[in-house]
């Protein structure tokens, strides 16, 4: 991340907790996955994994998005169960991990070979997927700085509006109902 | 596969002389008395396939333990042993030759003879029968050459050491062996944390270093925002804006007031702030000390103070003389005045002069009448009692003139005496005011020159000399005024032009202001500084390539784990058969209807693990006996010997007393087993149980050479014969 980023970031997370900035980061990645050029993008706000993107046949990537402040992050049976859903439909199985520190960047690695349970991010490093990280950093960047003061005020509500004006699919709206909005929450790692 | 057919012994343990077993059977029975040389003849083709590997603690086999190769017996002992193996490539020889340190180092040797007739010797003999062997000599030891210790730790109830000792009977060691080694080595996982631990510590430090930057930021911003700098203002432009106003404002400033323009340049550059700031500053002071009208303010404040401080001057001098009045109209008060005090005191001076005479007269008198009566008294020797003056006679008349002399002058006396002391203390009270008076005079003469000096003084400053007609005091005081006129005005002129440089230093202020907070700014660019660095490159790169390691660590681990499950799998499956039916035929349990040795995998090491069950899957470990322990030990052994295929390493099998403890119906049934291996392996027997013979004569049904083994001598070593 760069200063303005981590700035940004750790603002977010001060503002809104653990939970609610989860779900910033993923709404967030989703607009940087339009900005990287992806054509069709679902963003789950409740159920499912929460990012689809396809950006033509051989590239069409489902992502779970983790957001932690620690050295690992919980990836579920469910987790992969849901990516291995996806898979079927043809979508490569992503893991998106942000931790919030300074020197960490948004890794993003392939999940064939990840088994389930608390895994520490220094084990993901062979399993990272280069291109497509180096791709979306600066979109994600750009994504963050640009949506930082509406995201800082309106949160997920603003951001939901903004990844409907970016012709993002969003699958469920966060806001349909308050128990709902917490069920598919980011686990805070 | 490699089987034995030659073996050639020489001063090996208790072998002297060279001595030769031909193994062209498919049994090979060794069959002596205790300590005769049997064991001796397997324990070389061990040696001399692994040499040293087979002797001390690692072997784990209690005897083999300070261990001797050498014949102790012999004067000059030198060991040799050959062995002749032979395989589908061919036949090749085995030589090791080992003569003890009698001087210098012992000396070990190996020499192999190659199939296709090359020498090889030393290490890369050593290397080569290695690869030849693809066996460690604990699997020989444990799948070849059954030893107690193998039986010992099948038998044993610790489960770990039971898997162990049937991984090797499988002879699954080379997995043991390298996931052993990879954990012998540095954990890299450990490695990992303890990387992933110092970099967290250094990310701390930076989060630190970004959130005091980010204070220090805002504090600058702030600053800058009091000095009416907006902080969307806070850039490159502004700052150089900012500088180009301040010289432009300097310049003018210096114009104005004809003083020469201060040497600065137009600032285009951001890192040339600092040195124009400075430059910019000494101007400024250099403008404040120097600006017109200063030297002859200070000139006039240098001249008020003087006129001040003689006004000053004049004014203790009336009051001192104000003192010095009072104190005169005091004493005047009391005493009169001075003259008055002085003629009294002189009144005294004479009066007590006079008295002083008279006191002399009398006493003089006194003295006189005194001696002309001692004379009298002493020239008469009767008394005198007619008056030599006037001639009267009177009775005692010496003392009676005495008397009369005594009362008469010594009153006078007193009574000039008492007239003296009382002047005298009149006279000491009139002095102390006539002192005062005195010392008041002086001090009016000391006020007077005084006045004097300050009319010289306030001459100079005007310089003129005053004369009488001068009132130095309101000469002083219209100086003064004047001053202070000049003065004020003076300092309005200074005061504005002060006031103009403050401004031009207020924007000097702002201008170090903005460049503080780009300074700042720059500063909290930290990560994009690390980030950039080639050291964190290079960090980066290395956390990659140990996460890749520990990574790829992790799948050499698990893939030797599920090798050696599956190869433990693909020899188990065949020989089950042959184990259970070993074993039943060894025993005779007729309690255990079918024995299965079932692989399974350690939930916490990934190992293999074996459980051995009934056919009902019940464990029988706790209920096996120690007998039945051992026979199933020897099943194992024989079973997968039996049951290995082409691809095994060793076609034979040594068995070293394999009857012991057996009872006679077991020798036949180990017989009747050891018929079956025969099908698959050459079997080297050696055996000191004439019973047990007997049964393998019986029940063997493969050709048979027989060494007997007659008697040792430790001169000649064992006698063998070949039968």
């Amino acid at each position: 991340v760069t200063t303005d980023l981590y700035r940004s970031l750790r603002e977010l997370h001060a503002r809104h907790g653990a939970r609610e900035f989860g779900k910033i980061v993923q709404k967030l990645l989703a607009i940087a996955f339009r900005l990287g050029g992806f054509g069709r993008i679902v963003e789950r706000g409740v159920q499912g994994v929460d990012v689809d993107a396809d950006g033509g046949a051989r590239e069409r990537y489902t992502t779970e998005v983790k957001t932690t402040q620690k050295e690992t992050v919980l990836f579920a049976r469910k987790d992969i169960d849901g990516l291995a859903h996806r898979q079927r439909d043809g979508y490569r199985p992503l893991l998106a991990v942000l931790r919030l520190s300074p020197l960490s960047d948004l890794l993003i690695v392939h999940t064939e070979s990840l088994r389930s349970g608390r895994l520490h991010i220094a084990s993901l490093r062979p399993h990272r997927f280069h291109e497509l990280e180096a791709r979306l950093q600066p979109c994600f960047t750009r994504a963050v700085l640009e949506h930082f003061e509406g995201a800082l005020t309106g949160s997920q509500f603003y951001l939901d509006r903004v990844v409907r004006e970016y012709g993002i699919e969003v699958s469920e709206p966060a806001f349909s109902s308050p128990r709902s909005r917490g069920r598919n929450s980011v686990h805070p790692g | 596969m490699l089987t034995p057919t030659r073996l050639t012994v020489r001063g090996f343990r208790g072998f002297t002389g060279e001595q030769t077993f031909e193994f062209d059977s498919p049994v090979t029975i060794l069959f002596g008395g205790n300590h005769y040389g049997k064991s001796s003849t397997l324990n070389a083709l061990e040696w001399c396939l692994f040499g040293d590997k087979c002797k001390g603690a690692d072997t784990k086999i209690r005897e083999r333990v300070r261990w001797k190769i050498e014949n102790r017996h012999l004067e000059h002992p030198g060991v040799m042993v050959e062995l002749r193996l032979a395989d589908a490539d061919g036949e090749c020889v085995v030589r090791r030759q080992y003569l003890p340190a009698k001087e210098g180092a012992a000396k070990n040797e190996l020499e192999l003879e190659c199939p296709d007739g090359q020498s090889v010797s030393g290490s890369a003999a050593e290397q080569l029968l290695a690869r030849w062997l693809r066996s460690s000599f604990r699997d020989f030891s444990t799948t070849v050459y059954q030893h107690q210790e193998t039986i010992r730790g099948i038998v044993t109830q610790e489960p770990s050491e039971r898997n162990d000792a049937i991984d090797r009977l499988l002879g699954l060691s080379d997995y043991r062996n390298l996931l052993s080694g990879i954990a012998t080595r540095p954990d890299p996982n450990q490695r990992q944390g303890a990387i992933t631990t110092k970099f967290g510590a250094f990310e701390g430090r930076v989060t630190t270093a970004v959130t005091l930057v980010e204070r220090q930021l805002e504090e600058s911003r702030r600053e800058a925002e009091k000095l009416g700098v907006l902080p969307t203002r806070l850039t490159e432009p502004t700052a150089l804006e900012i500088a180009s106003q301040v010289m432009e404002d300097l310049q003018r400033f210096s114009q104005q007031l004809n003083l020469p323009p201060p040497p600065l340049g137009h600032v285009t550059r951001r890192q040339d702030l600092p040195a124009f700031e400075s430059s910019v500053q000494s101007a400024i002071d250099r403008l404040r000390g120097s600006m017109p009208g200063q030297d002859e303010q200070t000139a006039l404040y240098q001249r008020e103070t003087a006129v001040i401080a003689k006004i000053d001057d004049y004014e203790k001098l009336r009051r001192r003389k104000d003192d010095f009045a009072q104190e005169v109209r005091q004493l005047d008060s009391n005493h009169g005045s001075q003259q008055r005090v002085e003629r009294r005191m002189a009144e005294i001076d004479e009066s007590l002069q006079e008295l002083n005479s008279k006191e002399k007269e009398v006493s003089g008198r006194h003295h006189i009448l005194v001696a002309a009566l001692d004379y009298l008294q002493e020239s008469e020797t009767g008394q005198i009692n007619r008056c030599p003056v006037c001639d009267t006679e009177t009775e005692g008349l010496l003392v009676v003139l005495r008397n009369k002399l005594e009362t008469t002058l010594q009153g006078k006396l007193e009574g000039i005496r008492k007239a003296t002391a009382a002047l005298r203390a009149e006279r000491i009270v009139l002095e102390d005011p006539a002192k005062k008076y005195n010392k008041l005079n002086e001090e009016f003469a000391g006020l007077l020159d005084k006045k004097q000096q300050l009319a010289k003084d306030v001459g100079k400053l005007f310089k003129r000399d005053l004369t009488l007609q001068d009132d130095p005091v309101a000469l002083l005081k219209g100086e003064q005024e004047q001053l202070d006129r000049r003065l004020r005005q003076l300092q309005d002129l200074i005061r504005g032009r002060q006031e103009r440089l403050t401004q031009i230093q207020g924007e000097l202020n702002k201008l170090r202001r903005v460049r503080e907070a780009l300074q700042q700014a720059d500063k909290q660019k930290i990560i994009e500084r690390i980030k950039e660095s080639e050291e964190y490159r290079q960090l980066n790169e290395e956390r990659d390539r140990l996460a890749l390691f520990v990574n790829d660590v992790e799948a050499i681990k698990a893939a030797i784990k599920v090798a050696s499950h599956e190869e433990a799998s693909q020899k188990l499956d065949p020989a089950r058969g042959a184990i259970d039916k070993f074993f039943r035929q060894l025993t005779g349990n007729t309690a255990v209807q079918e024995i299965k040795v079932e692989l399974k995998q350690d939930a916490r090491t990934g190992r293999n693990a074996y459980d051995i069950t009934d056919g009902d899957g019940q464990n029988l470990t706790p209920i096996l006996s120690q007998g039945d322990l051992t026979a199933l030990a020897l099943a194992m052994l024989l079973g997968l010997a039996s049951a290995a295929g082409q691809t095994a390493p060793f076609g034979f099998v040594m068995l070293d007393d394999p009857s012991q403890s057996l009872g006679a119906e077991h020798k036949g049934n180990l017989a009747t087993v050891l018929d079956e291996v025969c099908k698959t392996r050459q079997l080297l027997l050696a055996t000191m149980d004439a019973e047990f013979r007997a049964c393998l004569d019986k029940r063997l049904t493969k050709a048979k050479t027989e060494y007997i083994f007659e008697g040792w001598t430790p001169s000649a070593g064992p006698r063998v014969l070949r039968k």
